[in-house]
């Protein structure tokens, strides 16, 4: 067994963060972005620091869960513009679109890109730092993630204030997503003291900070900036780490019922860590070291009570940001939710994130946690 | 393109064979679109869900909730008053506005549920009105929209959930005022299903919802067995009855303020209201004075014994009730079907009769209302007493004397009674005071508020607080 850790993306962070685009000269660069940034100030904003020697293309035919046709149409564009450097501009989905362009565009147009720039415009995916992007065949509705460790963009540009106008509810699933990602990352399969660190920060800033920034605060720049680094944080940890059968349940829980896919994580999260801490010693360890480091409870408290009392914060921040903390509460109708069971099952085990889980849940296991979720 | 595609799916193929996995994505399985479900078990359990993440939801929310509703609403009155007319047959549209403006704006929120205090050397001890959790209703087909937006806003201000039973003969605007709701909470709250109910409403799913388990509280407007079933339910049940207002005239009274009245408030809805006034009991001194005011405020009088034999023949079936084909119909309606020939718009149908005739006892709920006649105020306020029928629900008296209106008012014991005014306002049309949707009579919390569906609740704090004294 080794510990394997990498930085690899460089991060630059801040509100001159953009300034490292000036650098660029005489480039050929291929721009994917969500298709409302497209023409938006926020992108004339980032173009404008991108000199006007270079030729820039753009491609904003980005979709959720980016499926494998609109992916095709992005390769067309880089095949012929064959780009010598890539940024990416938006959610999870348009970074993941941009790393699965050049995925197949440098096979296809046998070129390499010399440096591919993530700039994520939501605090949540870690998309921008991590080697994964997950794809679905449109077709053959599969979901595949491409995973290389070339993939990770080469540098990662956190700018707040492209985060400011998110409405509150996409800041709350998503802050959400963040604390899925460190609270799977933490206790997962191949997570070690690097990843731990990032994992314990990100952590201590949601519980701090998120309620605050999405519900009275979210003009607060330095709130912005600090969740939307931690947003990185937990995606440099996971994407060491690995995730766990949360994820595992919320990849369905968003193929089959259409919801957000922070929400899902954060609806099976308590669980989650329930069942984790239940049935791994070292699990339940760190999350109560982790609940006693962010402050949820006192030095002398127990680890059992250390994690129910995360698994109420999560429920306590859902209730303080109008989320919805069940499948029937986010109005799925029972029946249907419980018809879907064995399906849900059978395609979490099979999940990419599912084996990243400290302990190996049983199909009764599972059943029992997304008989919670349903609620 | 497709050159472009195969090369693409080769790669796949070849270089993602061992890391692919499937998850196949399915269309979306919301059933119980905006509150409606095709059974009462899942719209129970749907409005359950909704209220274990509403009970703990700020009162903000709550707020929230009621504002979507007052302001959804707003451009619909005059569109929901002409369905309920087409759909229900009863009533008048303008009526309905009225009912419907009152329902919105005049039932009160969450802030009418301050918490009480104790304090002293035992410390603190606080009362506060918390939630039953989810309520089934039921609400009559004479005021559909207005019950399901005057309770929503009640129960929901209380923290509760509701399943609303419709009555069959409202049940599409019922359903439709549901579905708009729920649409509006969704809009403003992301919340769903605080208020459901089903597609097809029946009285096997009203008694099926009274013996459901997660049904917390009961609030029933119907008739005496309706209710009943509900108070024997065991579940705390909050029953709204019958009623059959007398309106006292003693020869005190100012007759002008006391024929407007009593015809514009018998005439509203066509006294479908069941707090309409159905009789009047009047002191023979102003008799006559009255019947002719009346006449000139709109009323009909019919004299020949012939015309009301046939009357009463057409409007009361055998078993004592009244014929539904005439319920809330207009006084012109009723008379054509008797063929009594009229002049002008006659608003509502008066007649002489005694205090046992069949008009005088039965709770007409359409625009016929008997005269009286009595000799002195005490066989008066003694026949009003005794043609209420001990249903403790409305009535009201024109008087100038103290005495009588005091007496009149604690002897009729009603839930709502009205001095010198139109019986409509006692239940908050056009003028002060909260609507009154759902009187509860049987059960005793009267004019229902906000305050009536939630459970008082004590706190306990021995060590503290008390701020003006400290002796520990």
């Amino acid at each position: 067994m080794v510990v394997d850790f990498s930085l690899k993306p460089h991060i630059i962070s801040g509100k001159d963060s953009l300034d490292t685009l000036d650098a660029i000269k005489d480039q050929t660069i291929l721009m994917v972005c969500d298709p409302f940034l497209d023409g938006s100030d926020e992108l004339n904003k980032i173009r404008s620091h991108v000199h006007a020697n270079n030729h820039v293309e753009v491609f904003s035919d980005v979709k959720p869960n980016p499926p494998l046709t609109n992916i095709i149409a992005g390769v067309q564009v880089f095949e012929k513009v064959k780009p010598t450097i890539m940024i990416a501009v938006g959610g999870g989905s348009a970074i993941d679109t941009a790393k699965a362009i050049r995925f197949f565009g440098e096979k296809v147009a046998n070129t390499k890109v010399a440096c591919f720039i993530g700039i994520p415009t939501t605090s949540g995916t870690g998309s921008e730092v991590t080697n994964t992007a997950v794809i679905t065949d449109d077709k053959n509705n599969v979901k595949f993630p491409i995973m290389d460790d070339y993939l990770t963009p080469d540098i990662s540009i956190l700018f707040p204030e492209l985060v400011m106008s998110a409405p509150a509810s996409v800041s709350a699933f998503s802050g959400l997503d963040v604390l899925t990602h460190a609270l799977e990352s933490l206790v997962a399969k191949d997570s070690n003291l690097f990843t731990e660190a990032f994992s314990e920060k990100a952590m201590s800033v949601i519980f701090d900070d998120l309620v605050e920034v999405v519900m009275k605060q979210p003009q607060n720049y330095e709130l912005r900036k600090t969740v939307h680094e931690a947003s990185t944080a937990a995606g440099m940890a996971f994407n060491a780490a690995g995730l766990g059968f949360c994820h595992a349940i919320a990849h369905q829980l968003g193929a089959i019922f259409h919801m957000p896919h922070g929400l899902a994580c954060a609806m099976t999260l308590p669980y989650v860590v329930e069942y984790n801490a239940e049935h791994d010693e070292v699990a339940l360890k760190k999350y109560a070291a982790a609940a006693r480091k962010c402050g949820l409870v006192g030095k002398s408290v127990g680890d059992k009570v250390a994690v129910r009392k995360i698994e109420r914060t999560i429920h306590q921040m859902m209730q303080e940001m109008n989320c919805p903390k069940s499948l029937r509460a986010f109005g799925v109708d029972r029946n249907e939710a419980v018809k879907e069971t064995d399906r849900v099952i059978e395609y979490a085990k099979k999940d990419a994130t599912f084996p990243g889980n400290p302990v190996v849940p049983s199909d009764d296991d599972l059943r029992a946690v997304y008989e919670k979720v349903i609620g | 393109m497709d050159n472009l595609e195969e090369k693409i799916r080769s790669i796949l193929s070849e270089e993602l064979q061992n890391a692919s996995n499937g998850s196949s994505s399915l269309g979306s399985t919301d059933s119980g679109e905006n509150g409606i479900f095709d059974n009462v078990d899942d719209a129970i359990a749907a409005a359950k869900a909704a209220e274990d993440t509403f009970i703990d939801a700020s009162i903000e929310t709550r707020n929230k909730v009621i504002d979507a509703i007052k302001t959804g609403f707003k451009p619909y009155i005059e569109w929901m008053a002409k369905q309920i007319k087409e759909e229900t047959g009863m009533g008048t549209v303008d009526a309905k506005i009225a009912k419907l403006n009152n329902a919105l704006y005049n039932t009160p929120g969450p802030e009418i549920l301050q918490p009480e205090a104790e304090t002293g050397d035992g410390g603190l001890i606080m009362y506060e009105y918390a939630p039953y959790g989810v309520i089934g209703a039921v609400g009559p087909s004479t005021n559909p929209s207005e019950t399901v937006i005057a309770n929503a806003i009640m129960m929901l201000a209380g923290g509760n959930t509701v399943y609303f039973g419709a009555h069959p003969g409202a049940k599409n605007i019922t359903r439709w005022t549901i579905e708009k709701l729920n649409e509006f909470v969704y809009q403003a709250t992301g919340l769903k299903n605080l208020v459901t109910g089903i597609n097809e409403p029946s009285i096997e799913a009203v008694q099926r919802m009274m013996k459901h388990p997660d049904i917390a509280a009961l609030s029933v407007t119907g008739g005496p067995a309706v209710v009943h079933q509900a108070m024997t339910s065991g579940k705390k049940a909050i029953g709204a009855g019958a009623g059959n207002p007398p309106a006292i005239v003693d020869a005190t009274a100012d007759i002008d303020l006391a024929a407007h009245n009593i015809v514009d408030s018998a005439a509203f809805d066509n006294d479908i209201l069941c707090t309409a006034e159905k009789e009047v009991v009047v002191e023979k001194a102003v008799k006559d004075e009255l019947i002719q005011k009346m006449e000139a405020e709109g009323a009909f009088m019919v004299t020949n014994k012939a015309d009301i034999d046939h009357m009463i023949d057409l409007t009361i079936n055998k078993n004592g009730t009244p014929n539904r084909k005439f319920v809330g119909k207009d006084a012109t309606f009723i008379l054509d079907e008797a063929h009594i020939s009229y002049t002008g718009d006659p608003k509502i149908i008066i007649l002489e009769a005694d205090k046992d005739h069949p008009f005088t006892l039965t709770e007409m709920l359409m625009p016929i209302i008997p005269v009286v006649c009595c000799p002195d105020f005490d066989s008066t306020l003694k026949t009003a007493v005794y043609v209420e029928g001990g249903n403790h629900h409305t009535a009201s008296i024109h008087s100038n004397n103290l005495i009588h209106i005091n007496k009149a008012a604690h002897r009729m014991n009603t839930s709502i009674f009205v001095v010198n005014g139109p019986t409509y306002a006692g239940t908050g049309v056009g003028f002060t005071g909260a609507s009154a949707l759902t009187i509860a009579t049987p059960t005793g919390e009267g004019t229902t508020t906000a305050k009536s569906f939630t459970r008082r609740r004590r706190l306990n704090s021995p060590q503290g607080f008390s701020l003006k004294t400290w002796n520990k």
